[in-house]
């Protein structure tokens, strides 16, 4: 166990750089974005004063290193600047977006993880059956279907032509109760799950498959324990090992993917904030948003190797 | 003569035999074939100018005339589809050559190199990897503006990270190796070694890679261009087809849908290829199809 | 009960695969009492491990399918037995040592837990006590320490891991052990020390054992009965001491074998060795399967041979002994 923690806080120190690295290259890099957020901001009626001002105001007249520092230094004291479009400070606004992308993120990836796993199982369990096949055809075409379209197929059949979903926006559960925001939220959840549910499926198929063929699976069936027995304490431990893996890599294309979703079911989240964020030019916010995004994935890495840990004890002792 | 010759290689070789065993690989491979011929020669196949608008006939729906309908502004729906295509394939194919191209040259010196360098590039990466590609497509994008090149550009260096791991990881693999090290010893250089054995044996492992990832960038491109910041409006591209036709979706839905589904099904077919690829590849693999064969030229050979 | 533990009478076993049949067993006649030591010789691919595979109903499924013929095992039908009645006989009436301990422990389980596990089902009334108890017992019969039953198997050597597989094997007291060459992935030094810890435990614990192996002289040492496989068929049965004993008046196949052990009397420079390979299991032969390789083929082999009791208890399937 004193391993797992050695390698947890190496992690830990991995990430801290990887994350200064991507604020550093973000930072920079929004130097070459073309366009100025002040002048986005005052429209093109604003004066040459007025631009100064602003600009003077946000210390954007300053050399880029020290802007940089600056940024940085404020995160210490848990201060992200402010944002030039919305004219208030950050780390709210991106708390309170973060929350609502949360809100569907996770119970859709609780749910790409069930089913996916669920429909693997089977599907390697039924191997060159009819049942495998669909399973199969589902899934490549879950990993082929562009996101925006599928949500936008749900919203045409469930919104405009059933009546039984609203076709968009955000209601919090102290806005309208829980009734109200689960109805909001349950197609972008389903549209957020349906790539990572399809390729856990396929991954957890190709790993039963490829454990199925092991030996010990062998030895688990002369000892005489139920299939049951064998499908979870002996196949399936042994297949999540590449599993988790795939899980740990889609959590950072769920988070790309709010990107999209939110902006079919307009949800005030961290994906749209990005958007309008990029377009308009809005740099601090652009950046501020990144970290959160690279933090948010190297916690899922982290999560991951933890997992690794419990599940695989060669992780573990080495 | 040199030419047919390597088609005949190709052609015998194990892996194409493995793929083309699967049905479901001659049924993408023929579709992507129509798909892109009709593309190359869109002027000639497509029934209407893609450009033309025709306000009096918007919004038709599927008629005779026009089996897609008409979009927004009157434009032939199926005419941009054919128009669309080409946009999809060139990025495909350009942004995953770009990605493959810089990334392998950086995981050769990463791996090669080792050390400071090493750790540089490889924490670079790193940090590309821990923003989601689309995002960091989006954010490509708008420093080096809209238009095809500029998108290729964006998606292609999004996708950086994975050529480069890849590639390193084969290398450090060769590296170990004792030709190699017997290279080294009769005198060769790490320039020599890295250009006559490692670079050939890191290709294979990054054109699987590539053809697992035209899919992916088709889709991004198509995200982009839905979300406004892929291709430049009169353009057709299918992504920027579904947000246009998304407005007009309770009145016309199929100017929306069809769109989309082309989309799935170009990226499905270069699933399915890039799959049957990797699949054949694998040495892990390798047994399920081509030991068949083996025990069954041995059989013969007996017999 | 029955009087014989096993009795496999004219078994026949296909692997149906996509490309071809492969005809693994072709008519296998065995017997064994209980208690009693069963070698089964023959070279790689004649059907040895099939066979074993076939007495726990354990055939690959969809692939490997039992043609013709019965198995009974300990008074039970295994062919007609249900998968149920098959699960409480495996691990308890019967178990396997398998070939390669490398990979038959499951790596994310601790050995102790791999070991309790076959008590655990099979006893469902036992406390976790005893059971912990009985799982210790059983570690330090193999040679481990009890305290080690918390690692996994990494952490145990090859030999070590042999030991495992053993004591999983062995752990419910089965009737009969099918050892399916239980020392060829092991160090030549560990080889005899873990076939002496298998045969004292088996003398210990009263089991019969089929030792599947392609080492005469092992059979030597630890078998009484020998029979040796040759393409899917047993070709010669008997006992281990008439057929050491009757050199020279054997099938030419297990003659073959003989010859092909290196003596260190002998003056030839070259080893005997046996010409030409198996035939291909996906053709079904009408004669005798080893005429092709056979020095004393005639046209008579072209039929094929019966098996003919040439002394006592010691069978051949060969025209020469018509």
């Amino acid at each position: 166990m004193k391993n797992i923690g050695n390698m947890i806080l190496r992690r830990i120190g991995q990430s801290v750089i990887v994350i200064f690295i991507v604020t550093l290259i973000v930072f920079l890099l929004m130097q070459l974005v073309p366009g100025d957020p002040i002048v986005n901001f005052l429209g093109p009626s604003a004066t040459e004063e007025q631009i100064a001002y602003y600009t003077k105001l946000f210390g954007y007249d300053q050399p880029v290193l020290i802007q940089y520092f600056k940024w940085i230094g404020g995160l210490f004291r848990g201060e992200m600047g402010r944002s030039v479009a919305m004219q208030s400070e950050i780390a709210p606004i991106l708390v309170q977006r973060l929350k609502n992308t949360l809100s569907f993120v996770l119970p859709g990836f609780v749910l790409a993880v069930v089913v996916g796993v669920f429909l693997g199982i089977v599907a390697a369990k039924n191997r060159g059956s009819a049942l495998d096949s669909v399973i199969s055809i589902i899934a490549n075409i879950g990993m082929s279907m562009p996101m925006f379209w599928f949500g936008m197929i749900l919203i045409l059949v469930f919104a405009l032509n059933l009546h039984i979903l609203p076709t968009s926006g955000y209601i919090s559960i102290q806005e309208g109760g829980f009734a109200e925001f689960a109805k909001h939220m349950i197609l972008p959840t389903i549209v957020i799950a349906m790539n990572p549910l399809a390729s856990f499926a396929r991954q957890t198929r190709s790993s039963m498959l490829e454990v199925i063929r092991q030996d010990y699976v062998t030895t688990a069936k002369a000892k005489g324990i139920s299939q049951r027995a064998i499908t979870f304490k002996h196949q399936l431990r042994n297949a999540l090992i590449p599993i988790v893996t795939v899980m740990g890599m889609s959590l950072g294309g769920m988070i790309g993917g709010t990107v999209l979703v939110e902006s079919i079911f307009v949800v005030p989240g961290l994906g749209n904030l990005m958007i309008t964020s990029i377009k308009g030019r809005d740099f601090m916010v652009v950046c501020n948003g990144v970290l959160v995004i690279s933090i948010a994935v190297a916690i899922c890495n982290l999560i991951v190797d933890i997992l690794y840990g419990f599940i695989d004890p060669r992780i573990r002792n080495d | 003569m040199k030419k047919k010759s390597t088609i005949q290689k190709i052609k015998d070789s194990r892996i194409t035999k493995v793929m083309l065993a699967r049905k479901s690989v001659i049924v993408a491979l023929i579709i992507l074939l129509i798909m892109i011929l009709a593309a190359v020669f869109a002027p000639l196949v497509s029934p209407y100018d893609p450009y033309k608008q025709d306000l009096k006939n918007m919004l038709l729906g599927s008629t005779a005339g026009h089996i897609f309908g008409t979009d927004s502004m009157g434009r032939d729906v199926l005419s941009r589809i054919i128009y669309g295509g080409r946009v999809s394939f060139v990025v495909g194919a350009v942004s995953v050559l770009i990605a493959g191209g810089i990334g392998m040259i950086l995981g050769l010196i990463s791996g090669m190199a080792g050390g400071f360098v090493d750790a540089v590039i490889m924490r670079v990466m790193d940090a590309m990897m821990s923003v989601p590609m689309i995002i960091m497509a989006l954010f490509l994008g708008s420093i080096f503006g809209k238009g095809l090149g500029n998108i290729c550009l964006a998606i292609g260096i999004s996708m950086i990270p994975n050529y480069a791991r890849v590639t390193r990881g084969s290398v450090l693999t060769v590296k170990q190796m004792d030709y190699i090290t017997a290279g080294t010893l009769c005198g060769a250089s790490t320039v020599k070694n890295a250009i006559d054995h490692i670079f050939p044996n890191c290709i294979s492992a990054n054109l699987v890679l590539m053809t697992m990832n035209i899919g992916n960038a088709i889709l991004n491109e198509a995200a982009l261009s839905f979300l406004g910041m892929g291709i430049n409006p009169p353009t057709a591209s299918w992504g920027s087809m579904v947000n246009d036709g998304y407005t007009y979706m309770s009145r016309d839905p199929i100017i929306a849908i069809v769109p989309g589904l082309f989309i799935m099904i170009t990226v499905l077919c270069c699933n399915i290829i890039g799959d049957a690829l990797r699949d054949a590849m694998d040495p892990k693999l390798r047994g399920t199809l081509g030991k068949k064969k083996k025990k069954a030229k041995a059989g013969k050979s007996e017999g | 009960m029955a009087d014989k533990l096993l009795e496999i009478k004219d078994l026949s076993i296909n692997y149906n695969t996509e490309m071809a049949t492969v005809y693994a067993v072709n008519g296998l006649s065995l017997s064994l009492d209980y208690g009693e030591t069963l070698g089964l010789v023959g070279e790689t691919g004649a059907g040895k491990t099939t066979t074993c595979l076939s007495v726990m109903k354990l055939l690959p499924e969809g692939v490997g399918e039992i043609a013709s013929g019965s198995i009974e095992l300990d008074g039970v039908d295994i062919v007609k037995a249900h998968e149920d009645k098959m699960r409480e006989l495996r691990g308890h009436t019967v178990s396997m040592i398998f070939q390669d301990p490398m990979s038959a422990l499951n790596p994310v389980m601790t050995v102790g837990d791999q070991i309790a596990e076959v008590l655990h089902e099979h006893n469902p009334n036992m406390t976790r006590e005893e059971v912990g108890k009985a799982v210790d017992n059983m570690m330090e019969m193999v040679g481990i320490p009890a305290n080690r039953k918390v690692e996994y198997p990494h952490q145990f050597s090859g030999g070590m891991k042999q030991r495992i597989v053993i004591a999983i094997a062995l752990v419910c007291r089965p009737k009969l052990i099918l050892a399916d060459e239980p020392t060829t992935a092991l160090d030549v030094t560990i080889q005899a020390q873990m076939l002496g810890l298998i045969h004292e435990l088996q003398v210990e614990l009263n089991t019969a054992m089929i030792l599947v192996t392609h080492d005469l002289g092992v059979v030597a040492q630890t078998c009484e009965k020998v029979a040796v496989m040759y393409a899917g068929e047993c070709i010669e049965y008997g006992p281990c001491s008439a057929i050491f004993d009757s050199v020279g008046n054997l099938h030419p196949y297990t003659q073959g074998l003989f010859d092909a052990i290196p003596k260190l009397d002998s003056k030839a420079r070259r080893l005997e060795t046996i010409d030409g390979m198996m035939p291909d299991p996906t053709e079904k032969l009408q004669g005798c399967r080893f005429a092709d390789r056979c020095k004393h083929a005639t046209d008579k082999c072209k039929t094929a041979p019966q098996m003919k009791e040439v002394s006592e208890g010691h069978f051949v399937k060969c025209h020469l002994y018509d």
